[in-house]
């Protein structure tokens, strides 16, 4: 029998519930000592979504179950820095390896911070063996604060004495304390009025309550604008390189909408936004870019063989140094009127948008329409490519596919979704082939830029051109296989059982009244 | 895992209290320790105030109807479980002689136990029987405590006669001086010459006789945790290194 944790009402006073929790014998208290707790988890919520809650306590890392705050992991903290990233973690325990894999490139970040103390128990039977331990947990939010004070209650089973740990469980069960109906970290989280599991990079917008057009579009682009600025701070700062992803995803996803929805808005006031959220895509684009790259070094180094993998360090180095000016690039064309004045002059725009045309068609007839008009024009764009077609073909191609997906995601509160989801995976396969066909291309260009400017960069010039040369030669045999298998993955998507199902899925779209 | 039993022919010669402090020892150095106490009277369960499950009987346990690992109870130390011993152990030699294989059926019945300990100490009945050779087969070091008299030096030559005729493994005897008492001039002679003289090895380690682990009866706690600082516990803890690193568990 494991440990099992209790939730304990205000109400219930410590010497009742130790009474109760002996059942009959006789109860010893053991000491108590204090307590702090501090709650770490990724910007969107990996680890809670995981079920999990990542804890420094006791000179201690914790991985503790969310459902009954029961340890899964631990390892003794090291001192220095605050770790930030899976790999800065102990290894100790699995945790880091654990920790890399839910977390992957994301940076943990403070939650909350609880502090109090645990005041522990024996109950012993008639030979004075102890048969029960218990503890009682009394936890309240320092940082952010709060009044609030949580309890938990946690009886520890002795092995071989299983009858006074079920006579506890039932006599707290009669003084009202249960199972934690509540993770204990959401009981903290609202009690200092934090809404778990409330960022996510996945796009989410219930459409069902926007009959019309204008409705639905401005509800999209509220969305859209909403991630954009919340993951401003932490692009700023650089934690990780997510938040400029998401950011940059949120502003791909807004002129997409603006196509999509197409005539909802007066075309002509929203023309100068248009423009401006390219510009911002643009000038975001080259830290992206880096990002990629320096995430991957691990990937590249394993590309060229062991005696020519040094060559690659100044590649590295170089990548970083201009990553560090884009940064800073990108920090300040944030921080600049310019950028405050379109969001907020979006934001004014979406409080009382003009109206276009089509403004007020109910949603799920455009919905429908629209949809059928992305997915016929990725079928036709797909069919006209041939072995011999240019490059730019598949690169047009990609770009469509991605207006499709986020159609797709725009608009599925409108459709069944597991439908949507059927649908949305098979166009994920194929975005997949045409996204690493495109990487790979940009990747060698980047490449021969390094090249290019290798002569003047370094005296070591010879055994970094030739990492640079293995590099390019790996990755161009790769981007070959890749455009080789583009033709058996879009002939999956093109089967006719996924065009009617598109087809399906388009005169589902329902007409909310 | 590694199997460590306290045995020897001679009864009333330290083997209780050598298995408990040396299994509590154990586990207060990190490893995983169960204690089987295998005597009826359940000595080494009363040190530790672990009464058997009713069911946990010799018959259901080799013949395996109820399992060792429900058997198992929870000390007050960590590291430290214990399969205490039930009322009907006394008629375990009779039953073990009639199953099949009696020889290796007590090393078959902790072979499961191993994902869960690290080391398993074994208390035995001062009888030189079926069970005690099924003992023998599944300890890695049979440690053997010796009151120094001409009695017991006798009963050591007679339990490395009867390895020998078993055809066991008599580097697994592992002998040591217990309740060693300086006074006696007779004790001192015998701890000089026996070693020498007889075919076992000896720990370097003596228990000297002591009032503090005589105590263990009246305190019901290992050695270490009532009178950590004395003579007696500290002779214990040196006999569990020296054991440590014969067993290497
Ligand atoms: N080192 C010691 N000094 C003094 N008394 C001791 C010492 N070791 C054990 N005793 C006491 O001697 C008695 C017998 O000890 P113990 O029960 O450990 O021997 P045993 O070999 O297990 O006996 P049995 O053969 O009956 O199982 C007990 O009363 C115990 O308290
Ligand atoms: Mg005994």
């Amino acid at each position: 029998m494991t440990e099992l944790n209790l939730a304990l009402p205000d109400d219930v006073q410590v010497p009742d519930l130790a009474t109760a929790l002996a059942a009959g014998l006789v109860v010893e208290e053991d000491g108590s000592t204090p307590v702090r707790r501090r709650y770490f988890d990724s910007f969107d919520w990996r680890l809670h979504r995981a079920g999990l809650a990542l804890v420094r306590e006791d000179g201690r890392w914790r991985l503790r179950r969310l459902d009954d705050d029961t340890v899964e992991l631990e390892t003794a903290a090291g001192g220095g820095r605050w770790p930030r990233f899976a790999s800065e973690f102990p290894a100790g325990g699995g945790l880091r390896k654990r920790l890399d894999k839910l977390l992957k490139m994301r940076a943990v970040i403070h939650v909350a911070t609880v502090a109090g103390d645990q005041r522990r128990w024996r109950v012993l039977n008639a030979d004075r063996k102890t048969v029960l331990r218990f503890d009682l947990t009394a936890l309240q939010p320092e940082k952010p604060a709060s009044d609030r004070v949580l309890r938990v209650a946690a009886l520890r089973p002795v092995r071989g004495y299983d009858g006074a740990a079920d006579r506890a469980r039932a006599e707290a069960a009669r003084l009202g304390v249960g199972p934690l109906d509540l993770p204990f970290l959401d009981t903290v989280l609202a009690a200092i009025g934090i809404e778990a599991e409330s960022y996510s990079s996945r796009f989410c917008a219930d459409l069902t309550d926007t009959p019309e057009s204008l409705a639905a579009a401005v509800r999209v682009s509220r969305t859209l604008l909403g991630t954009m600025r919340r993951n401003e701070a932490g692009l700023k700062t650089d934690l990780d390189t997510e938040f400029l992803h998401d950011f940059r995803v949120a502003v791909r996803r807004q002129r997409s909408a603006l196509t999509i929805f197409k005539g909802v808005f007066d075309p002509a006031a929203i023309d100068g936004f248009k423009r401006e959220f390219a510009a911002l895509g643009r000038l975001t684009g080259p830290l992206r870019d880096l990002d990629v790259y320096l995430l991957d070094e691990a990937r590249y180094r394993d590309m060229v063989p062991g005696a020519l993998q040094s060559g690659l360090d100044s590649l590295f180095e170089h990548l970083r140094e201009q990553r560090a000016g884009a940064l800073t690039q990108v920090r300040r064309a944030l921080g600049s009127p310019a950028y405050r004045g379109l969001t907020d002059a979006w934001d004014t725009f979406l409080a009382d948008p003009q109206p276009g045309p089509i403004a007020d068609r109910p949603t799920g007839d455009l919905a429908r329409e629209r949809l059928q008009r992305r997915h016929h024009r990725v079928m036709r764009m797909g069919r006209a490519i041939g072995s011999r077609t240019p490059d730019t073909a598949l690169h047009r191609l990609r770009i469509e596919c991605k207006k499709l997906r986020y159609l797709l995601e725009f608009f599925a509160s409108l459709w069944d979704a597991d439908e949507g989801k059927i649908l949305v995976d098979q166009l994920k396969d194929l975005q997949d082939n045409l996204g690493e066909f495109n990487d790979l291309c940009v990747q060698q260009e980047m490449l021969r830029a390094a090249l290019g400017e290798l002569t003047a960069r370094r005296k070591s010039a010879l055994l970094e051109a030739a990492s640079l040369g293995g590099l390019v030669a790996v990755l161009n045999a790769r981007q070959q296989v890749v455009r080789g298998e583009f033709e058996a993955t879009f002939a999956a998507f093109s089967r006719p059982r996924i065009t009617k199902r598109f087809a399906r899925l388009a005169s589902s779209a329902e007409d909310v009244a | 895992m590694k199997v460590l039993a306290v045995y020897s022919i001679k009864g009333g010669v330290g083997k209780t209290a050598a298995a408990v402090n040396l299994a509590h020892a154990a586990a207060d150095a990190g490893l995983r320790t169960l204690l089987v106490d295998l005597d009826s009277q359940g000595a080494a369960s009363f040190y530790f105030r672990v009464r058997p499950r009713k069911g946990a009987d010799a018959a259901s346990l080799l013949d395996r109807r109820e399992s060792v690992h429900r058997a198992i109870r929870g000390t007050d130390f960590e590291n430290l479980d214990i399969l205490p011993a039930h009322k009907s152990f006394r008629k375990m030699e009779r039953i073990l002689d009639a199953v099949t294989r009696p020889r290796s059926r007590i090393a078959k019945l902790l072979k499961p136990q191993r994902r869960e300990y690290d080391l398993v100490v074994i208390d035995c009945t001062p009888t030189l029987n079926l069970t005690a050779e099924a003992v023998f087969r599944a300890a890695d070091l049979v440690a053997v405590p010796v009151i120094p008299t001409t009695l017991s030096a006798r009963t050591l030559q007679m339990l490395l006669d009867f390895f020998k005729k078993q055809d066991l493994d008599r580097k697994r005897l592992l002998a040591f001086f217990s309740m060693l008492d300086r006074r006696k001039a007779l004790h001192l002679k015998l701890v000089e010459e026996l070693p020498a003289q007889s075919k076992a090895r000896f720990c370097r380690t003596a228990i000297p006789v002591s009032s503090d682990i005589e105590k263990m009866g009246l305190e019901r706690e290992p050695v270490a945790l009532y009178a950590p600082h004395t003579r007696g516990a500290r002779a214990v803890s040196e006999l569990w290194e020296e054991i440590r690193e014969r067993l290497d568990p």
